[in-house]
């Protein structure tokens, strides 16, 4: 075997080796294949290309969904049937600032409506527009496109037009100016809110025994639970002249059901208690300032 | 290219004695050229155009020496394409025999000797590759020749043993 004391020349011998790769091969393959020096590559072969294009696509579809259907961005708008209101969202809608924001109930001049920030915010009826514009389709899109706007939730109950908010303001939304137009020509319009006194709602009453009957399908939803109860208020004045009204209240939906009413007298004296569903003795029958006591628990809670 | 063309000879030379028998050394340089060129741009400056090319080219061989691991290397095959290029059989065999004993050496002083003695760069440019001192290298390329050589005779190595054992009995 040979030996190598010295690896120099084995060293020189590699260095004298012809290359196998001339610069000519690598410029030459480099023409074929590769880019050209410094180049990148074109962005459409590249993953981060498709990326993009799947986001932007995707984003694209979204918004294009979103303005077909404004359901999905806004708040839910319907009503007691489980009805979407979307295609009613695009109806006018006259929104002012209330007059009488503070009272804890307020009747609805002419044109004016309740809402700012916590109350019900749908315009109410001029009475003498009300032929014109009180129709229930008119009506229930303008509160879609309030609750659009507002980011609210409305339930319209289908019997009594009645409306409630998540702040348990009810109203009912037909009724014009209250104080302002003569009574008899008007439905009543009433407000019972959070803060309503059981004496405002006697007042209410006594007011309203000048005119027709109104009944009124109440849901009432649980802030913290989400619970919905449903209350029936039925206030009863056959005849404006009158001097006796019928109060009485249902409540349905899985809770104690039971319909009761007093008749009191146009100085608020009960006249005269029953209970149609039990048939309780009539001492057992609550009070009308506990009834309205009930109101407002409901309200509050 | 014009970088390119002023370290082709020492890479190519790299090339051939680094993947001696794994690859053709064509392959490699083409491949490795190749990544350099598509990330040109990246690079922060361009004389690591060479630290990158050698990176890329280990990387490769690495990795076909992974997927390789049990065939082990085609030296004959190498060696026929050795002398082909080589002025006769034996200049031929004494490279074929340097290169497989270099494969003996750790990586780094493997490397050392490759880019200083076969590939023709100066010390300085090494160490700068390798991100050492131009000293540290100097130690590095005197102890992988003197490694180098204790591998090339080994009969020699023997022999001193045992003419030293020889000595120490009498």
């Amino acid at each position: 075997m040979k030996r190598y004391y010295d690896i120099d020349p084995l060293f020189s011998q590699a260095r004298r080796l012809p290359m196998e790769v001339s610069i000519e091969q690598v410029q030459g393959f480099l023409a074929t294949s590769a880019l050209p020096a410094g180049a990148t590559k074109s962005w459409f072969y590249s993953l981060n290309f498709y990326i993009m294009l799947g986001i932007i696509t995707g984003a694209i579809a979204l918004l294009t969904i979103a303005s077909w259907s404004p359901q999905l961005t806004s708040v839910k708008a319907t009503n007691a049937k489980g009805l979407a209101l979307t295609e009613l969202h695009s109806m006018d809608v006259r929104i002012t600032e209330s007059a009488s924001e503070k009272t804890p109930f307020a009747f609805m001049p002419t044109g004016e409506t309740t809402s700012a920030s916590k109350r019900l915010t749908f315009p109410l009826i001029p009475h003498e527009e009300k032929q014109e514009v009180a129709t229930k389709t008119q009506l229930e899109g303008t509160l879609a496109k309030t609750a659009l706007e507002t980011k609210r939730s409305f339930i319209i109950d289908p019997v009594a037009d009645l409306l409630l908010m998540d702040d348990l303001m009810l109203t009912d939304f037909y009724g014009g100016g209250y104080s302002d137009l003569p009574v008899a020509d008007s439905d009543i319009a009433f407000m019972i809110t959070n803060d309503t006194a059981p004496e405002e709602v006697a007042r209410i009453l006594g007011e309203g025994r000048k005119t027709n009957v109104r009944i009124a399908n109440v849901k009432l939803k649980h802030k913290r639970n989400g619970e919905i109860k449903v209350m029936k208020i039925v206030f009863s004045v056959p005849h404006a002249d009158s001097d006796w009204k019928v109060f009485r209240i249902v409540e349905l939906k899985g809770f104690k059901t039971y319909e009761y009413g007093w008749t009191v007298d146009e100085n608020g004296n009960t006249i005269d208690f029953w209970d149609k569903l039990n048939n309780k003795d009539p001492s057992e029958v609550p009070s009308p300032e506990k009834a309205f006591s009930k109101v407002k628990y409901f309200c509050n809670n | 290219m014009k970088e390119y063309e002023l370290i082709h000879e020492g890479f190519t030379r790299f090339c051939s004695s680094r993947c001696y028998g794994i690859m053709d050394t064509e392959d490699l340089v083409q491949e490795s050229v190749m990544v350099a060129f598509d990330n040109f741009e990246k690079m922060r400056e361009r004389k690591a155009l060479l630290a990158y090319l050698m990176r890329t080219a280990s990387n490769i061989l690495n990795s076909k020496l992974r997927r390789r691991k049990f065939h082990g290397f085609a030296d004959e095959a190498a060696f026929e394409q050795l002398k082909s290029l080589a002025p006769n059989p034996e200049v031929a065999a004494d490279i074929d025999l340097l290169y497989r004993t270099l494969r003996k050496l750790p990586t780094d002083t493997r490397e050392a000797l490759e880019l200083f003695e076969i590939a023709g760069f100066s010390i300085k440019e090494i160490a700068e590759m390798k991100g050492c001192t131009e000293s540290a290298m100097k130690v590095r390329l005197h102890r992988g020749r003197k490694r180098l050589k204790e591998e090339l005779t080994p009969q020699n190595a023997e022999l001193t043993k045992l003419m030293t054992s020889f000595f120490l009995f009498f």
